[in-house]
């Protein structure tokens, strides 16, 4: 079952949370919604499940496999919402919370309480908690809250799964252990789901597209690959993940960032334009002398070894800071010390135009 | 108090001691003294005269009259409470505060102007009282200006106790419902209305106290007609009054049942309440077994 919201606006008294936001999702995705918090996300999944009105104008639409469910409430769009604090039916036990959904049906569609009963005990094998039916939520820990809340959705056999940061109450390590689980679970029921999140980690291990969005539109859509190496703007390179940032200008072709001078593609571009160089910590690299690359004076600051990679701050000739990240095998070859003065060089590194001003 | 609370006191024996006389001589004084004197009193006489007193028909007609008003002003207050605080907690909407500011309206006014109120407007001189005359209707000085009057003070009761807690639980729960495809009442009924059970029966204890027990507004639209429109708070006035301090003390010692009987429950609900704030489900304690 495919999604698609077609120039949807939505304004809360003078803020406007989104702007002609279109969007889809294909049949069997899992697409993650992300942004920093104000950026509209949230707001865009819940008017796809139908908890929120979209602006009557400009007048948008959400389609479910192209038919148009704008109209119909959120209790007949058949949607699986997983809300951010789980929102589990405290006054029941676990097994209740995953059979509410079928227990509500009218009469006429409604499985007999035997079905229910396979049902739900289904659903526990597949969250894993077939042992705690009888547990009420506040029994339970955060990540078992987050897979009932999961298997509760599951229960109405949704069209489509919508989930608002559904890792972002827990601690670390059970975010990462659920967000695996997460992404096993969807290729095997391959449910069509749509995520919202502002760790852009998660989204980059998790999702099959990413779709970066900031004040209320979208900014880039595509695979994680796609807007992590190739970001379509400064605000996706710096949201997603560290960046070394300089200010410098193009001049006669050239973009000038003080001693670092590189070649710009784009020769239309006049001189005296402001331009800033974005380049990933691990996309630098140390060398003790000056080897014909472009590439500016620093000296060694500070060296973190203990982790998975070994990070090095900088303080460049000209005054700024700068981060570089490298494998442990290479930082031996490199042997630098703090106090070093080192050459640094760039691969990778990517200038935006600063914005004309009107 | 906990032990780590006196650990850290460091008072003198004699400042202990003097705080604790004084709290309990304030207690006795002005709460055990009158308990006990209303007993006391009452069975002053013995046993069957304490009995007899509730023979009287006059006393009879109060004691049920007290039972149908609160009977009739304690549904109404549950389900206007239960309505205004679902409302007020669950939903957006102009005038809101207004509606806050109005419950709170019988706390702020003295149950005295409250019955007048209802004297002007429904009393002979009042703004309706020619035309209830004239369809021989009669609410002043009668059964339903009694209870109009108990309504009105009682009113706040139950939607004071469900308002914060409703709004402390959100709306999480209930958009979940309806995610799942509950109606409206499936979400009231299966998700709301469980979940401050406990709360709404506290808030109808209190109700139902002050209900029986009101004396003020009452006592203005009553007119004091002997085994007709006496409660059993003007009852016991009137008895009083009369030096029938037996009787009088005999209604009263209802009274006093019926207020400890309400401290007993809310003691009971606000240890249930204390002790599981979220699992108040039933059997939430012996799931973990």
């Amino acid at each position: 079952m495919s999604i698609e919201a077609r120039s949807i606006s939505k304004t809360f008294g003078d803020f406007r949370a989104l702007r002609n936001v279109s969007l889809k999702v294909n049949d069997g995705e899992l697409v993650a919604l992300l942004g920093p918090s104000g950026s509209g996300k949230t707001t865009l999944l819940r008017i796809i499940a139908g908890l929120e009105e979209p602006d009557p104008n400009p007048a948008g639409a959400i389609l479910f496999n192209d038919e148009d469910v704008t109209a119909s409430r959120a209790g007949q769009r058949r949607v699986g919402f997983v809300f951010q604090h789980y929102a589990l039916f405290r006054n029941m036990n676990v097994f209740d919370n995953i059979a509410f959904g079928l227990r509500v049906r009218p009469r006429r569609s409604r499985p007999s309480e035997a079905e229910i009963r396979q049902k739900v005990s289904e659903l526990l094998q597949l969250i894993h908690l077939e042992s705690l039916a009888g547990r009420f939520p506040s029994q339970l820990s955060g990540g078992q809250r987050q897979r009932v809340a999961l298997a509760r959705a599951l229960a109405i056999e949704p069209r489509v799964l919508l989930l608002d940061e559904p890792f972002g109450a827990l601690d670390a390590k059970v975010r990462h252990a659920l967000r695996r689980w997460l992404r096993r679970l969807h290729d095997e029921i391959h449910v069509t789901s749509l995520f919202v999140t502002h760790d852009q980690e998660e989204a980059l291990e998790v999702a099959d597209r990413v779709v970066v969005m900031r004040d209320g539109r979208i900014e880039q859509d595509g695979t994680p690959n796609e807007v992590y190496h190739h970001p379509s703007s400064e605000f996706v390179m710096d949201f997603l993940g560290n960046v070394n940032l300089f200010h410098g200008r193009i001049e006669s072709g050239k973009a000038v960032f003080g001693s670092l001078v590189l070649d710009h593609a784009d020769r239309q571009v006049p001189d005296g334009r402001g331009a800033r160089l974005f380049v990933r910590p691990f996309d630098l690299d140390l060398n003790r002398e000056q080897n014909g690359k472009p590439g500016l004076k620093a000296r060694v600051m500070r060296i973190q070894s203990a982790g998975a990679s070994v990070r090095i701050e900088l303080l460049a000739e000209s005054g700024e800071a700068l981060q570089v990240e490298m494998p442990h095998s290479r930082f031996r070859e490199r042997a630098v010390a703090p106090q070093d003065d080192v050459f640094v060089t760039l691969s990778n590194a990517r200038i935006f135009l600063e914005e004309l001003k009107k | 108090m906990s032990p780590a609370d006196s650990m850290g006191r460091r008072d003198p024996v004699w400042l202990r001691a003097l705080l604790i006389a004084v709290a309990v001589l304030f207690l006795g004084v002005f709460l055990f003294l009158p308990l006990l004197t209303v007993f006391l009193e009452a069975f002053r006489k013995g046993v069957s005269a304490y009995f007899a007193s509730f023979n009287d028909p006059a006393a009879r007609s109060a004691i049920v009259l007290t039972l149908v008003s609160a009977g009739i002003a304690v549904p109404c207050n549950l389900m206007f409470g239960l309505f205004a605080s679902w409302a007020i907690a669950k939903f957006e909407f102009k005038g809101k505060s207004i509606l806050i500011t109005l419950i709170d309206l019988p706390f702020a006014v003295s149950p005295v102007i409250s019955g007048l109120i209802y004297v002007l407007l429904f009393g002979m001189q009042g703004w309706f009282g020619p035309w209830l005359m004239a369809h021989h209707l009669q609410i002043i000085f009668a059964v339903p200006g009694i209870v109009l009057a108990t309504v009105f003070v009682t009113f706040p009761f139950v939607a004071r106790e469900l308002i914060p807690l409703m709004q402390e639980q959100d709306t999480d729960e209930e958009q979940a419902a309806i995610s799942l495809g509950a109606s409206g009442f499936q979400t009231f009924w299966r998700v709301t209305l469980p979940n401050v059970k406990w709360a709404l029966l506290y808030g109808v204890i209190l109700c139902n106290a002050r209900a029986m027990g009101e004396y003020g507004a009452v006592s203005v639209v009553s007119g004091h007609i002997r085994g007709k429109t006496n409660t059993m708070p003007l009852h016991v006035e009137i008895l009083y009054n009369e030096y029938n301090f037996v009787a009088a003390f005999s209604v009263a010692s209802l009274l006093a049942l019926l207020a400890l009987a309400t401290l007993a429950a809310k003691a009971l609900l606000e240890r249930r309440l204390q002790a599981a704030p979220s699992a108040v489900g039933l059997g939430a304690e012996d799931q973990l077994a």
